[in-house]
C-alpha cells in the first residue's frame, strides 16, 4: 500500500464516517437497527495545498494516477496532520484512504498551482 | 555627486517622442503576494506572485507650428469613433536620468479632459503597464 505524498497542506477537513448498520422500518414507522461491525468507515478528509509549487503539484497527481485514480487505497503520512498533535481518532490503524474523486488543479502565478483532494476512509 | 531629483528632472516619451508638454507622472508598482501557510504555521506566510504597473500623467492639451497634436498617441486609442484595436499598445519610457528610466508597453486606458475659464486645457491620462518593465534603471542601485 503506498503513502500520499509528504507535503503540508494549508486546511484540512475532516467529517468522521459511520459505523456499517442496517435499517429496518415497521409500517407504523418504528425503526430497528442492526450494528454489523465495530469499524468506522466513509470518513471524509478534504485536503488543499494552496500556492504548492508544480513540482509538488504533480507529485499529489501522480500519486492519484499511480494508485488506479480512485481505485487503490494507501496511507497519510504525518505531514497531512501538521498543526496537530493528536490525530489517531482520524488516521485509524484499522483504515485507509482512497480518492473520493479526482484532485482539482487550479494553475495560478506561474510554477505554482493550488490542488485539492478528497478522500473516502475504508476499511483496510 | 549626491543629488536628489525634482519634478523638473522627470521626462516622458510616448514611441520615442518626448512629450514636451507634461505637467505630472506617476507610476505605480505592486507584487501580488500568495499565500504559502500550512497548517502547523502559527503566522500566516507568503511568497511573491505577479507584478502590476499602472499610472497616469497630465499633460497639457497643445497643438504645434504644424497643428500637430503633441499627445495624439497618448489620446487616440481613446477618445475616437471606432472601436480600440485590441492590440494596440505604446511604448512609454519615464525619466529623472539617462540612467534612471522606467520604459514599458502601455495600454492607456482613461483620458480626462478639461478646460475651465482662465486655465490650460488639461488631459489626465491614465495607463496600464502590460507585462514585464523592459526598462528599470529606476529601482537599481
Amino acid at each position: 500500500m503506498s503513502n500520499f505524498p509528504s507535503v503540508k497542506p494549508s486546511s484540512r477537513a475532516w467529517t468522521p464516517g459511520t459505523r456499517s448498520q442496517s435499517l429496518y422500518q415497521s409500517l407504523d414507522g418504528i425503526e430497528i437497527r442492526f450494528i454489523h461491525g465495530s469499524r468506522v468507515t466513509g470518513q471524509r478528509l478534504t485536503l488543499v495545498f494552496e500556492n504548492v509549487t508544480d513540482t509538488v503539484g504533480k507529485s499529489i497527481t501522480d500519486h492519484y494516477a499511480d494508485n488506479g485514480t480512485t481505485f487503490g487505497i494507501f496511507d497519510l503520512p504525518a505531514e497531512v496532520y501538521a498543526g496537530m498533535t493528536s490525530y489517531a481518532h482520524i488516521n485509524s490503524a484499522t483504515n485507509a484512504w482512497r480518492y473520493f474523486s479526482p484532485p482539482q488543479v487550479s494553475f495560478l502565478t506561474p510554477g505554482f498551482q493550488t490542488v485539492s483532494v478528497e478522500l473516502l476512509g475504508v476499511a483496510a | 555627486m549626491a543629488k536628489h531629483f525634482t519634478g523638473s528632472d522627470g521626462a516622458l516619451y510616448v514611441g520615442g517622442t518626448h512629450i514636451a508638454k507634461i505637467r505630472n507622472w506617476s507610476l505605480n508598482g505592486s507584487v501580488e503576494t500568495l499565500d504559502v501557510t500550512r497548517t502547523d504555521d502559527t503566522a500566516r506566510k507568503f511568497i511573491y506572485g505577479r507584478q502590476t504597473y499602472s499610472g497616469s500623467c497630465t499633460a497639457l492639451y497643445y497643438e504645434d507650428d504644424a497643428g500637430a497634436l503633441e499627445m495624439n498617441t497618448m489620446l487616440s486609442n481613446i477618445i475616437r469613433t471606432s472601436g480600440t484595436s485590441a492590440t494596440a499598445t505604446a511604448t512609454l519610457l519615464l525619466q529623472l536620468a539617462s540612467d534612471r528610466q522606467i520604459q514599458a508597453t502601455v495600454l492607456f486606458t482613461s483620458a480626462d479632459i478639461s478646460a475651465s475659464t482662465g486655465e490650460i486645457v488639461s488631459v489626465n491620462l491614465g495607463f496600464q503597464v502590460s507585462g514585464n518593465l523592459s526598462i528599470a534603471t529606476m529601482g537599481a542601485a
